[in-house]
């Protein structure tokens, strides 16, 4: 047990020396880390704000289904549970006659010569309406074309707002931003982790034969496995920690400085300096695994190619 | 006790063995010498006794351990067992001779009030205690060997494997170095193969002298006679 416990204390000791011994390329190969790192937290916090903007957006969305005049009650509630039988639909809601001309009165009370022109008509121009809010944007297409080929097409449905809206185009133009965005986001980050673990791999190579004297006495007085290969192991950890934390620091700075210009463009979105610190250990933790495992995992390919005890 | 049967060995596809047919027995607290050309397989003996070489037939024993059994997770038991010098030192230039001993010790998880104990015992059995604080560059061909002796001694290894140990000094210190190597068989007791060319130290120590020649055994005799 003591020389198990002495071999780790040892092994994080030399982990240690092992960085500083080429300080040089143990910045260079945390640099790597850190940039890594931070491109992974980036990467977070803007497709967060991007399903905060694309949210908002969407809260604001819904297909609007004007019904025909003179409908009985009974047709309008059947009508009703057929639309929420379909596929997608989140809920429903009727807006009677009355409701939207009060609605529409509160709108323009500010406004009399609309309001006085509203009183020149007999009868309530506003049509029964029932909106319909999707469970995603991605259903409001199919849930139109199934209203539109149904045979309440002919008996109940006047008119159907979603095609007109803008709405659409800005949901479908999001989306595409979002997957090219999360795209180009995985393939910066799949590069720059190959990057580092190459550069890992490569110091911890060269930290390798900088000790081959050492390992070869090591390997004489019956040094075990681990005693020999806890070192680099340890400085492959080293670098995940480092990274980790320097790329957080600079994550967290960068974010404070575009962290108004994005909430006054995006409304709806949380601010991103928040979401960083309400998140920060959901994004450090992260960060610290994908930064142990590129550092242990390089290490550990450079330990059985180069180190053979 | 060291124990060779029937053993043979051979590198990779070369044509003749490095060792052939060898049948050996060194007890406990002997000193051996090995004597041959280069290539006789004095080297090749030695690593069949570390586990560095695998025999491709016959056994080799370590007291009761079976060497040719060893599993990769058991090498560094068996190699805390042995104590090996080089003619080259093999010392870290970067630490002084007190912490080149030291470190043999503190890779095996010894702590420091033991090493600090232990390690000028050893530095003064090898007749450097005044010279702990000096670096290898700082050390003739002779003190460097003493301090390699005395790493390997420092975990008290039951065999000392010296191959060729004063191949790189000159006559003065080689009889420095086999005069030590000697007194450590004498007063600790440590069974030492001692493997070297040097005929005339040989002819002088009147030990067991086993001759090899292309990887057999030609004479193994007691008289202390180099005869190859």
């Amino acid at each position: 047990m003591d020389l198990f416990f002495s071999t780790i204390i040892r092994s994080i000791k030399y982990g240690f020396q092992n960085f500083g011994r080429n300080i040089f390329l143990s910045i260079a190969t945390t640099s790597i880390m850190v940039l890594t790192l931070f491109g992974l937290g980036f990467f977070m916090v803007i497709n967060q704000i991007s399903s905060d903007a694309l949210s908002g957006i969407q809260a604001r969305v819904d297909i609007s289904v004007y019904l025909k005049e003179g409908l009985e009650e009974s047709q309008v509630n059947d009508f009703i549970s057929y639309v929420k039988s379909i596929e997608g639909v989140k809920e429903t809601n009727l807006i009677t006659k009355e409701m939207a001309l009060e609605k529409f009165k509160e709108t323009y009370k500010d406004n009399p010569s609309i309001i006085q022109s509203l009183q020149v008509l007999d009868e309530n121009p506003f049509p029964v309406t029932l909106t319909i809010k999707a469970e995603s944007s991605d259903f409001y297409q199919s849930i139109n074309d199934t209203l539109l080929a149904s045979e309440y097409k002919e008996s109940t449905i006047q008119e159907t707002d979603y095609q007109k809206s803008t709405s659409k185009e800005i949901i479908d133009r999001l989306n595409n931003v979002i997957k090219v965005t999360r795209n180009v986001g995985i393939s910066v980050i799949v590069v720059l982790a190959t990057i580092a673990v190459l550069i890992t791999y490569n110091t911890i190579r060269l930290t390798l034969y900088s000790y081959r004297q050492e390992i070869e006495i090591m390997r004489l007085v019956g040094a075990s496995d681990s005693q020999i290969k806890g070192p680099f192991f340890v400085e492959g950890v080293l670098f995940g920690v480092f990274g980790t934390f320097i790329s957080f620091l600079i994550l967290f700075v960068v974010v404070l400085l575009i962290s108004q210009t994005i909430t006054s463009f995006i409304s709806g979105a949380q601010s991103p300096s928040e979401y960083v610190l309400n998140k920060s250990f959901l994004i450090i933790g992260i960060q610290l695994t994908v930064g142990i495992i590129l550092g242990v995992g390089s290490s550990l390919i450079a330990i059985n190619r180069y180190l053979k005890v | 006790m060291i124990l060779f049967k029937n053993v043979t060995k051979k590198y990779g596809e070369e044509e003749s063995f490095a060792i052939e047919n060898i049948n050996l027995k060194i007890e406990d607290g002997e000193f051996v010498v090995l004597v041959g050309q280069s290539g006789a397989g004095k080297s090749t003996l030695m690593r069949l006794i570390t586990g560095e070489q695998k025999t491709d037939k016959g056994e080799v024993f370590l007291g009761k351990t079976r060497v040719n059994d060893l599993r990769y997770v058991d090498m560094p038991k068996h190699r805390r067992s042995l104590g090996i010098i080089f003619q080259d030192f093999k010392l870290l230039p970067s630490k002084t001779a007190f912490e080149n001993i030291a470190f043999a010790m503190e890779i095996l998880g010894k702590d420091n009030l033991e090493i600090s104990r232990k390690v000028p015992r050893f530095l003064n059995i090898v007749g450097m205690g005044a010279k702990a604080n000096k670096f290898p560059s700082q050390m003739s061909g002779g003190e460097r060997q003493r301090i390699a002796i005395a790493r390997a001694l420092i975990n008290e290894p039951k065999v000392l494997l010296a191959d060729e140990p004063t191949g790189n000094l000159d006559v003065f210190n080689s009889w420095d170095i086999v005069n030590l190597l000697l007194k450590i068989n004498e007063q600790l007791k440590t069974t030492i193969i001692f493997a070297t060319h040097n005929k005339e130290v040989v002819n002088s120590i009147n030990k067991r002298v086993i001759s090899l020649d292309k990887g057999k055994i030609i004479r193994d005799s007691l008289d202390g006679k180099y005869i190859i």
